[in-house]
């Protein structure tokens, strides 16, 4: 796993070092954008609409439109100045209940795990969380931003999950057309309703919700990667590590005037070769369906 | 199983020579240790960073390896056009981060897993066994296929030295055959003699031609954090889609402050970058003023800059 962030959980006195990775990531299937004639991926340029050229980086600054067409220039400086002191910690601010979270503040999920000498300290919070079940609001600040978050324990690991500020989760109050409670209900239907609820009540077994289109899609693209529709051809088929060892081999046999099979104390049977060789044909074929690809089109 | 730190060869001009050395050709790749302990495998580099789901060739033990609890070692690597192993090409695999896309790239970058040695076997480390030993059990566990070999060993170092110069490969490995299995890093029983030398190092600015990168200016840190620049490298193994891409890459990057501890030779036009990529560049030999000859640019890699230090 790949770190994002470094810092340390600040917990009383005492700082655990820690390292901190994503947990959670995103499977869809990304596509680029080609240009239809040649398939050339389509690159974003920066264009100025008044002076009606492309723009490097050092000629862009940043504007807040505070109306229609009327900005405030805010420079780097600026925003240093009112950045928040990147103390590089999470600082754990009280410890309350899980069930006193509700779901619709969190947002996203790290991975904490101690770094250096962290990991007495790291256990110790580990156990004294899992034995009182409480979780903690800590305040964090990652790249100029301060967030909210909450600090769990998932499995044998210590979490955070960073929360929204109660202002960023809109009211209740502004979703249209919800019914009140007064609203009157048939005994019998809602019988009904709760006892169907109970025959489709289950333990959550995350291993039975798997993503059915996306298992498609990347079917269709291994499909079509395995000769069909492929754009661009890949490689030229391959060098084979086997032929390469048995080069070698022979190489040395030449330069040492020893016999080929035997400069080796430990015999070595690695560079036998396999009476056939799968690898070098599927390229083949791909390359040749390309062609044939290329030449349809070219008819076309 | 917790992964351990392998064991590394130091650095050597010479070949030791004598019946307790053996020599292996030094393939250019990643190195992986598999760990099975009979319920399931997994597959962790030289940093301890797991690979378990970029490496299903490995991972299905059962068609190479004739027991479930063995710890193994070895280089993964990947042939280039020119049919030598090729680091760029073996990142391409091992750099992935969207597993999803493991399988599509296991047709286009095949890799072979060469295998080295053997730490542990049947619920037993046996790493206080010599290097006959260890090899010996290899070879009776370890069946070769396609996508796994068992590296071969040779008396002859300076004629396989010889050998591993014509066929331009990146050097060999000497090991003493009396010798247990040190963990921890480098030790003065395995010895790499290198035939071209590489290096990671961070890219603290770049130069352009046409809007578009066409060099990279590298530095390597001391002891007291300052990046020492050690030259430009403009060729190697990147496309121009590469170069093309890079250009968007740095764009966050971008800084008025020269990163450097003082100014390179090659500043003219410099476009300076917070020193956070790093790249393995392959080079023929240092210069009196500490630069490199002929870098030649490999692959980017995933190495924090501060790791990128002189030695």
């Amino acid at each position: 796993m790949h770190t994002v962030w470094k810092g340390s959980i600040s917990f009383g006195l005492v700082n655990i070092p820690i390292r901190m990775f994503t947990a959670t990531e995103e499977r869809d299937i990304h596509f680029r954008q080609l240009h239809k004639e040649c398939h050339t991926p389509i690159k974003y340029a920066k264009m100025c609409p008044h002076c009606d050229r492309e723009v490097s980086a050092d000629e862009i600054v940043r504007g807040f439109e505070y109306e229609k067409g009327n900005f405030v220039i805010v420079q780097d400086e600026d925003l240093d100045k009112i950045t928040p002191e990147t103390r590089r910690a999470i600082e754990i601010l009280d410890f309350v209940d899980l069930t006193d979270i509700d779901p619709i503040y969190f947002q996203k999920s790290y991975y904490l795990s101690p770094q250096d000498t962290g990991d007495k300290a790291y256990a110790l919070l580990r156990q004294a969380m899992k034995n009182t079940g409480k979780i903690a609001i800590a305040k964090v600040t990652i790249r100029n931003r301060q967030s909210l978050a909450a600090v769990r324990i998932y499995d044998n690991c210590i979490v955070m999950e960073t929360i929204y500020y109660p202002d960023e989760v809109r009211a209740v109050s502004q979703v249209p057309a919800l019914p009140d409670h007064e609203i009157e209900l048939a005994e019998n239907e809602l019988k009904m309703a709760e006892e169907l609820i109970r025959n489709m009540s289950t333990s959550f077994d995350p291993a039975k919700y798997t993503d059915q289109y996306r298992t498609e899609l990347q079917h269709l693209i291994e499909q079509k990667m395995e000769g069909k529709e492929v754009a661009v051809a890949p490689t030229a088929p391959r060098a084979n590590v086997i032929d390469l060892m048995q080069a070698l081999k022979e190489s040395l046999a030449a330069t040492s005037n020893a016999p080929a099979g035997s400069p080796v104390r430990v015999s070595t049977q690695a560079a036998e070769r396999p009476e056939e060789r799968p690898a070098a044909e599927p390229a083949q074929a791909t390359t040749s369906t390309t062609r044939k690809l290329r030449r349809k089109k070219a008819e076309a | 199983m917790q992964p351990i730190d392998p064991m590394e060869p130091i650095a050597s001009e010479v070949v030791p020579h004598g019946p307790e050395w053996i020599a292996q050709v030094k393939w250019d790749g990643v190195r992986v240790l598999t760990y099975a302990d009979g319920l399931s495998v997994r597959l962790f580099n030289r940093r301890q960073n797991e690979r378990t789901w970029h490496y299903p060739e490995i991972t299905q033990l059962g068609d190479y390896c004739k027991t479930n609890s063995v710890i193994l070692d070895g280089e993964v690597i990947a042939l280039g056009e020119d049919g030598k192993p090729s680091f760029h090409e073996v990142m391409r695999r091992d750099g992935l981060r969207r597993m999803e896309k493991v399988s599509q790239m296991q047709k286009i970058v095949p890799v072979t897993y060469m295998i080295f040695d053997l730490l542990y076997l049947n619920g037993e480390w046996v790493i206080q066994r010599s290097l006959q030993e260890r090899m010996e059990l290899l070879q009776r566990m370890i069946v070769p296929n396609e996508q796994i070999q068992l590296v071969s060993s040779h008396n002859d170092g300076s004629a396989l030295f010889t050998v591993v110069q014509q066929h331009q490969l990146e050097g060999i490995v000497l090991k003493n055959l009396t010798s247990r299995y040190v963990l921890g890093g480098k030790d003065a029983s395995w010895r790499k003699v290198k035939d071209y030398r590489d290096l990671i190092a961070v890219v603290g600015g770049v130069t352009l031609r046409d809007g578009i990168v066409n060099s990279l200016l590298l530095g390597l840190y001391d002891r007291e954090g300052r990046l020492h620049y050690i030259g430009h490298a403009g060729t190697g193994k990147l496309t121009q889609q590469d170069w093309r891409g890079l250009t968007q890459t740095i764009v966050p990057l971008r800084q008025q402050a020269m990163p450097f501890y003082r100014l390179p030779s090659r500043h003219k036009d410099a476009v300076w970058l917070s020193p956070q990529l790093t790249v393995k560049v392959q080079f023929a030999e240092w210069t009196a003023s500490g630069t490199l000859r002929q870098p030649s640019i490999q692959s980017f890699v995933d190495l924090p800059a501060a790791e990128c230090v002189l030695e």
